[in-house]
């Protein structure tokens, strides 16, 4: 897992080099791409279909096809993909964003497609099964992100689309921020940030709304975002040009498709069939039927149904009242969520000052209605609930790309899950809790359970459980090198960072004999050993080259983040120091930063060869002094550092 | 080099704070937008984003330690110098009956999902809080460091069980399984 660093390129003056970002909402059921054009942001738009060209729209359907039915054996993106769910569900994969950073034994719910496990990793995901091939999730996200990237490239200047901000949601652990990554790179798309949705969806609200009758400064907000396969809930505060998450909760797995479902299975009981009597391709058809009534409701106070499946035929009638309770258990969780965020902020309802609904499934009056009763308070919608994200996060993009900062809002979020590690016995030691505020860097020190013990393994999982099995496997890294001392003395810090993006990185040291402990890190997650061969060879260019200028950015981070770990230790901790220590510290810190600012930019494999050696020749002399420096600090903090944590063993 | 590293001689001073266990909470979530509007890497040009994240990170973890009362009672004996023994055990017995009776009342308040019972607990905590950070000013204001520490000790304990009583009520309110949902 490594810090992925992000180039901020710079704004030319000149019109005809304007440069854009796009902001992209990535959705379980529908996609779109928006962009800010003389301060108006707007989503873009795109025929429906290739034969159809006076049909525009700006949603684009997050399906793709991969049958070869009529000839085809490309994939098909949107409504012409779409088309062929009716017959050939199997090879038409919607809701991909359900298996993003999924493994088989997360996806409970029903779906018509054939699922292929990676033979050595059971914690990777899946690929769909298909006519065209394996396909892994994050190859159906790509499709539907390089369609976006297309329409926005014909409706923008060549060359001018510097990257973009796409949405997830804000309840995404690691795995499936990954994944999203991923099919990012997959499409060749740069991505600026990760944005969480209800965040964005605030964005725009916020910016949009400045005339506020109120005197208050500062105001409240909860964001009940629920959409085609996800829930999030986000507290926000907001304060002039300052957007302040308070607090964030959601399901990743719930969501208008399970409407949908629940709709299928009172429609089964009413005609006297059990949803076991069907196939999975027969339930998925049901369920696409009861999505269109439930639709229909929207509108209707009641409408016709009917069914005609597995030799039975039946009618009926649903009506609105009928809607409540069979969702109930979805209205039901959101609300459950809506509390537990609450707690978390230590906000009463009474302190909230609007509600806001974000999501195609927020249109519809039973969920108006339940919100609204649950709150004792009309709940605000008047920015298009489908678009609302998009617009927020190309908002966001224009800022991110901008010369000048200095006017931009200020999104301090947080991250939603709970970092951990394992300790004996399989449980879980929080080490950065939920709703932490990021970007968010924590220290922990190990020690070694037995004489001359070499290694370690340090695993990392998120979650809320006390135990390791019902938590995310985020990796395990693997220390070696621990040179052999008695048991107890070894000091091993382990530091762990989040980032803007609410992803994790992880590194450590072994602080008391000076050499370097090799790490090795098992990511758990994500693409397998098969998907990720098919990836490269999918168009990865230039590999050795990348490959040097990414190990050599990887050096600079490191470099940098040393140096800068070093001046707070001198100014916290110099009185440890002679001053010629001191004076020989900051030289060699010199040094190294001189040897960090030579330009890396386009150049030879040789060159950078060059500049990665410089480097760490400047590394090298910094290290004999950084270490005794913090070999004394250790000894200054190692009972405080140690306080509280437990000392317990992490075998080989 | 960064050179839009903040600079301070400790986090008092970075939130322009004055050196005491007694906090203007409101100024320091002022302080706390100031600062990330000056150093948040979103508001910030340039390629080094790491280090950028790096500044936010140190800002986050200062107002972290100032914000909760036993990281900021710990944090002002470091500053003075004084040292938390945490080999040395709570050796108050009438502290740690007290104590123990809360944990054996809500662990009684989990197993039954008794949340008006978990509630209630946790404003009993909220006033033993309350008690120790008042005997903390105190003692500091006097350097009495033994009694400082003293108390400093316990509200590392009763933060901790304070959180472990959101944790039981997060847990009384947890959905018993997915049956519903998934057909």
């Amino acid at each position: 897992m490594s810090l992925l660093q992000i180039a901020e390129p710079n704004q030319s003056a000149n019109p005809h080099e304007h440069k854009y970002a796009l902001g992209i909402d990535l959705g379980t059921t529908r996609s779109m791409v928006a962009v800010v054009r003389s301060g108006k942001a707007a989503l873009l738009e795109t025929s429906l279909s290739s034969n159809d060209q006076t049909a525009k729209d700006t949603l684009l359907p997050s399906v793709v096809y991969y049958g070869n039915t009529e000839g085809v054996d490309t994939p098909i993106v949107g409504s012409d993909a779409l088309n062929y769910f009716e017959t050939d569900p199997a090879n038409t994969i919607i809701s991909a964003k359900r298996f993003m950073g999924r493994s088989v034994k997360d996806i409970k719910f029903s779906h018509p497609y054939q699922l292929k496990s990676s033979d050595t990793n059971v914690d990777a995901m899946p690929s769909f099964v298909t006519a065209q091939g394996d396909i892994s999730p994050v190859a159906v996200s790509a499709e539907i992100l390089k369609t976006l990237q297309k329409r926005a490239q014909s409706a923008l200047p060549d060359g001018s689309i510097q990257g973009a901000v796409i949405t997830v949601p804000a309840y995404f652990d690691e795995a499936q921020r990954q994944a999203t990554k991923d099919a990012a790179k997959l499409a060749g798309l740069e991505v600026l940030r990760l944005l969480n949705e209800p965040t964005a969806a605030a964005v725009a609200y916020g910016l949009d709304s400045k005339n506020d009758n109120s005197n208050k400064q500062e105001h409240i907000y909860l964001i009940y975002d629920l959409g085609g396969g996800t829930f999030d809930v986000s507290l926000l505060k907001m304060t002039e040009g300052v957007f302040e998450v308070l607090a964030t909760g959601g399901n990743s797995a719930l969501g208008g498709d399970d409407m949908d479902r629940q709709i299928m299975g009172w429609l089964l009981t009413q005609a006297g069939l059990s949803p076991k009597d069907l196939t999975a391709q027969q339930r998925t058809h049901i369920a696409r039927q009861a999505e269109a009534y439930k639709q229909a409701l929207t509108h209707e106070d009641s409408v016709e149904v009917a069914l005609d499946i597995a030799n039975t035929q039946w009618q009926g009638r649903l009506t609105s009242e009928d809607l409540v309770q069979i969702v109930e258990p979805i209205t039901r969780r959101t609300l459950a969520t809506c509390e537990q965020v609450m707690r978390d902020a230590n906000i009463d309802m009474s302190q909230l000052d609007e509600i806001i609904m974000v999501g195609g499934s927020t249109r519809m009056p039973v969920i108006q209605k339940a919100v609204a009763e649950f709150f004792d308070k009309a709940p605000l919608s008047h920015l298009n609930p489908d678009e609302v994200v998009a617009l927020g996060a190309a908002q966001v993009a224009e800022q991110l790309i901008k010369k000048d900062k200095s006017n931009n809002v200020l999104l301090l979020d947080v991250t939603p899950l709970s970092l951990g590690l394992e300790t004996m016995g399989g449980l879980v030691e929080v080490v950065i809790p939920r709703n932490t505020p990021i970007p968010v860097a924590k220290k922990q020190t190990f020690t070694t359970y037995q004489d001359g013990q070499t290694g370690m393994v340090i695993h990392v999982v998120q979650g809320e459980r006390d135990t390791v099995e019902n938590c995310r496997s985020l990796g395990r890294f693997e220390l070696y090198g621990i040179p052999p001392m008695k048991a107890g003395l070894a000091r091993i810090e382990v530091t762990f960072d989040i980032d803007a993006n609410g992803q994790l990185s992880v590194s450590a040291f072994e602080a008391t004999s000076g050499v370097k402990s090799d790490i090795k890190i098992t990511p758990s997650y994500g693409l397998s050993d098969e998907q990720q061969e098919q990836l490269l060879r999918a168009g990865f260019e230039n590999a050795a080259q990348d490959k040097l200028a990414r190990s050599l950015i990887e050096a600079k981070v490191e470099a940098e983040r040393e140096i800068l770990a070093l001046q707070s230790a001198l100014q916290e901790f110099g009185s440890l120091l002679t001053e010629e220590e001191i004076s020989n510290l900051q030289q060699a810190m010199q040094s190294l930063d001189e040897a960090l600012k030579q330009d890396t930019v386009a150049k030879q494999e040789a060159e950078l060869q060059a500049i990665k050696a410089n480097v760490e020749q400047q590394q090298a002399k910094l290290k004999p002094l950084s270490d005794t420096f913090a070999a004394r600090i250790m000894d200054q903090s190692v009972q405080q550092s140690l306080a509280g944590t437990s000392t317990e063993t992490w075998s080989d | 080099m960064s050179d839009n590293a903040p600079t301070f001689a400790n986090f008092f001073a970075l939130f322009e704070l004055p050196i005491a266990f007694e906090i203007d909470t409101t100024k320091l979530s002022e302080r706390l937008r100031q600062l990330q509007s000056q150093f948040h890497p979103d508001k910030l040009s340039g390629n080094e984003s790491a280090s950028l994240q790096q500044n936010s990170a140190v800002i986050n973890h200062a107002y972290d330690i100032l914000i909760n009362p036993d990281s900021r009672a710990n944090y002002l004996l470091e500053l003075s110098g004084q040292e938390l023994n945490v080999d040395h055990s709570i050796a108050d017995l009438d502290f740690l009956d007290d104590a123990m009776e809360m944990r054996m009342a809500l662990d009684d308040a989990e197993s039954e999902s008794d949340l008006p019972a978990i509630t209630k607990l946790k404003t009993t905590v909220d006033q033993r809080i309350e008690t120790q950070s008042q005997r903390f000013t105190e003692a500091y204001a006097q350097q009495d460091w033994s009694v400082a520490m003293d108390a400093t000790q316990k509200l590392k304990f009763l933060v901790k069980l304070r959180k472990d009583m959101d944790i039981a009520i997060d847990n009384s309110q947890q959905e018993a399984d997915d049956d519903d949902l998934y057909l």
